[in-house]
């Protein structure tokens, strides 16, 4: 008796774990939005504008509103299927929903605001250092020797086009210097050559964020305008007839040079962030700050 | 609207010519590096009237080496052969030979005549040829009389480029009369190419 008891009790017991199990299973509609992206939740309601929908992952499951031109198609849990915007293959441009329990706004990438004005005045600005001195495009001085050289620092302003397009232009400014020393005994020749160096860019260029979030991949292409001013002042001294000859000269130039780079930005605040990028330009490698304004 | 889209087209094209000019025009000069140039020259002065001058200079390594006394493996000289072709300024043509004993080591710094230092070496002859195989052709060589007065002496040496320069002063004397003799004076050579063999 005792033992049919037990056998009972375990059986109620195994029949209502699955019973709980069971209700843990929830009803899950998929939303196709024209962009692609796949949203899972329960469908509250389709109107003529909007599309409503709980996100049933969510504890609270906070009401979330889509327009209907960003569905593409709604599939029901009970199998059955609705199309809301026909595509016909054309994808819309990404339309973050409302969400009513999201208070705050906190990712520039999220900003509703895709005019020119606001994103104009609310891009970024890039200021970084090319850390390879390589910006230097005077021929002829392969055997001076680089002294010293004001690194390239550049100033670059971001404006967003879309969520992964943005446009830019950088600004950049460098200096080098080389000397030349060289004493022919052959020749009774001393002679020493100083080249100074100046080199002011502007450029224009457009960036592909390949990703959103803290970690952000990027690549762009561009054009870049250098403009180079150099002084060379020299001396050579004819040992032989104790003659001294010294000269001066300047070379003004401007030169269009590719841009293409590939870099990470690294999103640390809403305002602050830190980004290297390597590639084709003024200088092999960059690293530097990044300011939002927002 | 029409009218806009014009403008913006315009401007477009504008632009891209702007930018196809910038691209195609990119240009910057060539700093102005100093650089040695070499310019081979033998010059000097016949008779003290006339300064001759000839850029076709040869000096190379002949042949013949110089062995101690009983020992054909002790080299005490190599010969090095001297050659410098050109015209007058009466418009002869003019080839100077001259054969110079230097010391195996390579180093050619040193003065030359044609009697011989033993650490050095020496001028082993010097001739002066005029109008070769023509009716009115001379031949000069070294006036023994006055040996001691003819030298030619190495300055510099670069061994990197190859190149000697240095002066001479020469008497010679006509092979057939001895009475006839011309002085090669204020005799220079610059950047002479040598070649070793």
């Amino acid at each position: 008796m005792k033992a049919l008891f037990i056998t009972f009790v375990l059986v109620l017991f195994v029949l209502t774990c699955s019973a709980q199990e069971k209700d843990t299973i929830v009803a899950t509609d998929v939303i196709i939005q024209v962009d692609g992206e796949i949203v899972y939740g329960i469908i509250e309601e389709v109107n003529k504008e909007e599309v409503k929908y709980r996100n049933n992952l969510l504890p609270h499951e906070p009401l979330i509103t889509l327009p209907r031109s960003l569905v593409y198609i709604i599939s029901y849990s009970n199998n059955t299927t609705q199309i809301i915007t026909p595509t016909f293959g054309k994808r819309k441009i990404r339309k973050t929903a409302f969400d009513e329990n999201k208070l705050e706004d906190n990712d520039y990438e999220d900003d509703e605001e895709n005019n020119l004005k606001y994103n104009l005045a609310h891009g970024s600005i890039k200021v970084g250092l090319g850390l390879t001195e390589d910006f230097s495009r005077i021929k002829g001085i392969e055997e001076f020797e680089k002294e010293e050289a004001f690194p390239l620092i550049h100033v670059d302003y971001q404006i967003k086009i879309n969520r992964l397009f943005i446009a830019g232009a950088s600004l950049g400014y460098g200096s080098n210097r080389y000397t030349y020393s060289s004493f022919s005994e052959y020749d009774q020749i001393d002679i020493y050559q100083e080249v100074n160096e100046t080199l002011y860019s502007l450029g224009a260029f457009a960036r592909y964020n390949i990703m959103s979030g803290f970690v952000r991949p990027y690549a762009l292409l561009g054009l870049n305008f250098n403009y180079t001013v150099a002084d060379n002042t020299g001396t050579i001294f004819f040992i032989d007839e104790s003659k001294k000859v010294s000269t001066n000269t300047s070379i003004k130039g401007f030169k269009a040079l590719l841009l293409a780079r590939a870099g990470v930005d690294f999103h640390i605040g809403k305002k602050f962030g830190l980004y290297t990028d390597i590639g084709l330009g003024n200088s092999l490698v960059q690293l530097g700050v990044k300011f939002m304004l927002k | 609207m029409i009218y806009r889209v014009f403008i913006l087209r315009f401007n477009l094209r504008i632009f891209t010519s702007f930018i196809l000019i910038l691209t195609l025009f990119s240009c910057q000069d060539k700093l102005e590096i100093f650089e040695i140039q070499r310019l081979p020259v033998f010059s000097y002065s016949l008779d003290s009237l006339n300064k001759e001058t000839t850029d076709d200079i040869n000096f190379y390594q002949g042949k013949t080496t110089i062995y101690e006394y009983d020992d054909g493996n002790s080299e005490v000289y190599k010969r090095y052969l001297f050659e410098a072709k050109g015209k007058t300024t009466k418009g002869n043509d003019v080839i100077i030979n001259i054969e110079l004993d230097i010391m195996p080591d390579g180093d050619f710094i040193g003065i030359y005549n044609p009697v011989y230092k033993f650490n050095t070496g020496g001028i082993h002859s010097f001739s002066f040829l005029e109008n070769l195989n023509k009716e009115t052709s001379k031949s000069y060589s070294l006036d023994n009389s006055v040996t001691s007065n003819t030298y030619l002496r190495i300055k510099r040496q670069n061994t990197s480029e190859f190149l000697i320069l240095g002066d001479f002063f020469a008497v010679l004397q006509n092979d057939k009369d001895p009475s006839d003799k011309i002085v090669l004076s204020e005799g220079i050579f610059n950047d002479i190419y040598y070649k070793l063999n």
